[in-house]
């Protein structure tokens, strides 16, 4: 495969083809004006950020409508260079940031703060704008750092929102009801109306201080007659208007719509549901111009029932919209009412189900796409928080079985929240208990009770919080659910920066799809840059390999495009003097494979069984379209034996390309354990692979070496796994040093393929080593 | 008339002068050039999941007289991903 050093060469070129663009600086506090042409990008602005800054602001303005995305990322510059010199892609330009503010506008903010994924620290912030207008685009940049943290999160409430409110059975009448009021209990409104919006900020402003933000989150109020008798009534109803996850990149373009969603590289957790106003804190930015959407509809809906205020519904009694408490008379406390709701809306409920209509009880949660549930489940941010207490046992509760999460939801004081900081809590009665006895249980009495179990604390231990699922008097003060929010997208509390994963270089495979498999190694010479050699079966079950080279950024291997849009690729094999390569385009492919948090994929919660580090591979190539492997590694680090020959290799002669081998070492029954996959062309010049595994390696030995008769991507894998036919011979003798020889003989059998591919003794040098980089 | 427009023309005389825009070094995207002539979606689309889950704040009074209140879903626990990446279905 000395096609390879000829990419690398032309890799390492590339600068020379798309140059790197000059830096401009910004001034802190300081707008600027700037210019893009249509449909063009910069990675030219950045900021020097000094230490001691607690927040990063950065505001983008257009001059007109012209949509234009902000892009935010710490440490090295935004690339440009994908493969061969070319741009690399969108996608792939926007996986490297770490904040992005994307919304259908030209008006985008981000803040940056020490409490996100990426907390703002010392050195240069790099920005990418992105002009997706087709003509200039004027805008305006200005950063500005404070040496404070977040204050009270900027909420907005929208009273007058009929639109809104009507599109969701409601409306906004009862805000402003003309009728005189007297101003009662410290609200000094003079309408019914007014009390009535003053007592809303009120409830809203006490939530504001005991949640430090950074990130707008908008609630549509609204009234609604929902009925009720004279003993009882629902008095609001809230909650988000919607959820996300980050999945990563979990598809590319072109093919089939589907269950695709989004980056939302700021996210503690992959994989993972969270509210929507919880997101945006951890993208410091809207929720709209976090995931794209529209800028004026609410994070959080919220509608309160105006029977209550009638004669229809707990006959005399009425709202209270004082400020003072308690209610007097037996009115109903609308502050605490509307804290409480406000609550769930940012994010204070489990989703694991708990109504027999919707599901196996203790389900994770399936959204719809096209009214097609999604296949998988997926944690959310509050069930992750759960434990299952029994004894003095303690199991996560999103690993456990379907059964016992079933059995925790009914299980009374087993079902408990686990964040040290809830615990430590004040408010945490059972603090002074020995572990796991402290942890706070939630509500999980033995009738289940929809919406109210799970998504609530236990009333028996804890009989005045807020978020209690009774409460004779209502709460004004978040108590425990301060922090348990905190946990669970709300953090204020400043976290080190991140640590990612880089995998040592050897071979991975799927157990789900044995017998395909890649190797992923390190360019001998650089840090962190990667060759992938992915061998596998074409429709017919023939072997075929295609080509990745690119780096691994944040701990995701994501080469970039090349000049014919593919990431993922293969070469066509000319036979000549000397032998040469073409691309072959008749099979486009994409890949990309992320090594952090693999665990928690569906993909890799398939029910097979698989050990060590995991990576989710998602790939497309030619039809089939966005393919999802858990990958683990064949032989693990720890099980190489010390003189380590893994590695890629390819014939010293830069004259002799189109082949080459991968040798993986293991150890085998004396230590001495060596697979190998010689890369080579068949007859019609197709990328074809052969293997050959000997427990005992000596150099220089002859083995034999096999064709695999294998099973298509998308197929079931068949039971016993490829057929092996020996198919010819392969000495080998590498060295530790990166030296070595070879000599082969392989007749491809199938596909109209005739004759032979063969070398004599040639000497090889090794492209790749194992090790992690630097 | 004439002294208004002198004395609007004096105060825009006075305004500083705007600076004019800096233009970045960039590069152009033929993707989203390519796009743009087929009509397609420019951006890699994001996709919200609707969410329709509520929960609801009872009131229940006690023979007693005192009122309990309570808190329960709205029955509905309906989520729906509104749109795909290839931004046919994505309400904007």
């Amino acid at each position: 495969m000395s096609a390879l050093p000829r990419l690398l060469a032309a890799l390492l070129l590339a600068a020379g083809s798309l140059p790197a663009l000059a830096q401009v600086l910004l001034t802190p506090g300081q707008s600027r004006q700037f210019q893009l042409p249509a449909n063009a990008l910069s990675t030219e602005l950045a900021i020097d950020v000094p230490a001691g800054t607690r927040q990063l602001h950065l505001e983008l303005q257009t001059v007109g409508n012209a949509d234009v995305d902000l892009l935010l990322r710490f440490g090295e510059p935004f690339p440009l260079n994908g493969n061969a010199g070319v741009f690399g892609g969108l996608d792939w330009l926007i996986e490297h940031a770490h904040y992005r503010s994307i919304s259908p506008t030209g008006s985008e903010r981000i803040t940056v703060s020490r409490a996100q994924h990426e907390p703002v620290r010392a050195g240069r912030w790099h920005l990418a704008v992105i002009n997706y207008a087709g003509q200039p685009a004027d805008f305006s940049v200005l950063a500005t750092l404070s040496q404070e943290d977040p204050g009270p999160a900027p909420f907005t409430v929208v009273f007058d929102d009929q639109a809104g409110c009507s599109a969701r059975g409601a409306n906004t009448f009862a805000w402003f009801e003309a009728t005189a009021a007297t101003p009662v209990g410290g609200n000094p409104g003079t309408t019914v109306g007014e009390q009535r919006r003053n007592a809303f900020t009120r409830a809203m402003e006490q939530l504001r201080t005991e949640l430090p933000g950074t990130a707008p989150v908008r609630i549509l109020a609204c009234w609604r007659d929902l009925g009720g008798t004279a003993n009882s009534a629902t008095l609001a109803s809230a909650g988000p208007t919607a959820v996300y996850r980050d999945d990563g990149l979990n598809s590319f373009s072109g093919g089939p719509a589907e269950r695709a969603l989004f980056q939302l590289p700021s996210l503690p957790s992959l994989y993972t549901w969270y509210a929507g106003p919880a997101i945006a804190q951890r993208a410091g930015t809207a929720t709209c111009r976090a995931a794209s959407g529209n800028c004026n509809a609410p994070d959080v809906f919220i509608q309160f029932n105006s029977a209550v205020d009638g004669s229809s519904a707990l006959g005399n009694r009425r709202f209270h919209y004082g400020y003072d408490v308690p209610a007097p008379g037996g009115n109903l406390d609308f502050i605490a009412t509307a804290m409480h709701e406000i609550n769930h809306g940012l994010g204070f409920f489990g989703l694991a189900n708990t109504r027999a209509e919707q599901g196996p009880i203790g389900e994770k949660f399936r959204a719809t796409f096209n009214g097609v549930p999604e296949p998988d489940g997926h944690n959310d941010a509050y069930t992750d928080e759960l434990v299952v207490v029994q004894g003095n046992t303690v199991a996560p509760f999103n690993e456990l079985p379907l059964d016992l999460r079933a059995a925790a939801l009914t299980s009374g004081f087993n079902l408990r929240w686990a964040d040290p900081a809830t615990v430590e809590a004040p408010g945490n009665v059972l603090r002074p208990q020995p572990f796991p006895l402290n942890l706070p249980p939630v509500y999980a009495p033995p009738n289940l009770q929809p919406g109210s179990t799970l998504s609530h604390l236990d009333p028996n231990t804890y009989f005045s919080e807020q978020m209690g699922p009774q409460i004779v008097a209502g709460a004004r003060a978040l108590g425990l659910a301060r922090p348990m929010l905190q946990a669970i997208g709300w953090n204020s509390e400043p976290l080190p920066a991140p640590q990612y994963a880089r995998p040592f270089g050897g071979q991975w495979f799927d157990p789900a799809r044995g017998n395909h498999g890649l190797d992923l190694i390190r360019v001998s010479g650089t840090a962190d840059t990667y060759i992938l050699t992915l061998y596998t079966f074409d429709a017919n079950g023939l072997p075929e390999w295609y080509l990745a080279i690119g780096r691994i950024v944040d701990g995701v291997f994501r080469p970039g495009n090349d000049a014919n849009g593919n990431s993922l690729w293969r070469t066509r094999y000319l036979f000549g003097t000397p032998p040469s390569q073409e691309p072959d385009t008749s099979v486009p492919g994409q890949i990309r494979i992320d090594f952090n948090q693999a665990a928690r994929a569906p993909a890799c919660n398939d029910g097979t069984p698989r050990t060590g580090p995991l990576a989710l591979m998602t790939f497309t190539l030619g039809s089939d379209f966005n393919l999802r492997w858990c990958l683990q590694a064949i032989v693990p680090q720890a099980s190489r034996p010390a003189t380590d020959l893994t590695g890629h290799w390819a014939a010293a002669s830069q004259q002799d390309g189109g082949w080459g081998l991968t040798t993986l070492s293991y150890g085998g029954n004396a230590g001495s354990g060596l697979f190998t996959i010689l890369y080579f062309p068949d007859s019609q010049g197709r990328p074809r692979w052969a293997a050959a595994q000997t427990d005992t390696f000596q150099p220089g030995q002859p083995q034999p070496l096999f064709q695999l008769q294998g099973y298509c991507r998308t197929c079931p894998q068949p039971p016993g796994g490829a057929v092996p036919t020996q198919i010819g011979q392969l000495r080998i003798a590498p060295a530790a040093n990166g030296s070595g020889t070879v000599e082969f003989n392989a007749t491809f059998n199938g596909a109209g393929s005739t004759g032979s591919f063969s070398r004599p003794s040639i000497p090889l040098t090794r492209l790749g080593v194992s090790s992690p980089g630097g | 008339m004439n002294r208004m427009i002198l004395l609007l023309a004096g105060a825009l005389a006075a305004l500083p002068a705007l600076a004019a825009p800096e233009p970045l070094a960039s590069v152009v995207v033929a993707e989203l050039q390519r796009k743009a002539a087929a009509g397609e979606p420019a951006k890699p689309l994001a996709t919200p999941v609707d969410a329709d889950v509520r929960f609801e704040r009872t009131a229940t009074v006690l023979p007693d007289g005192t009122v309990m209140y309570g808190c329960r879903d709205a029955g509905r626990r309906d989520f729906r991903i509104s749109g795909g990446r290839d931004g046919a279905q994505v309400q904007r």
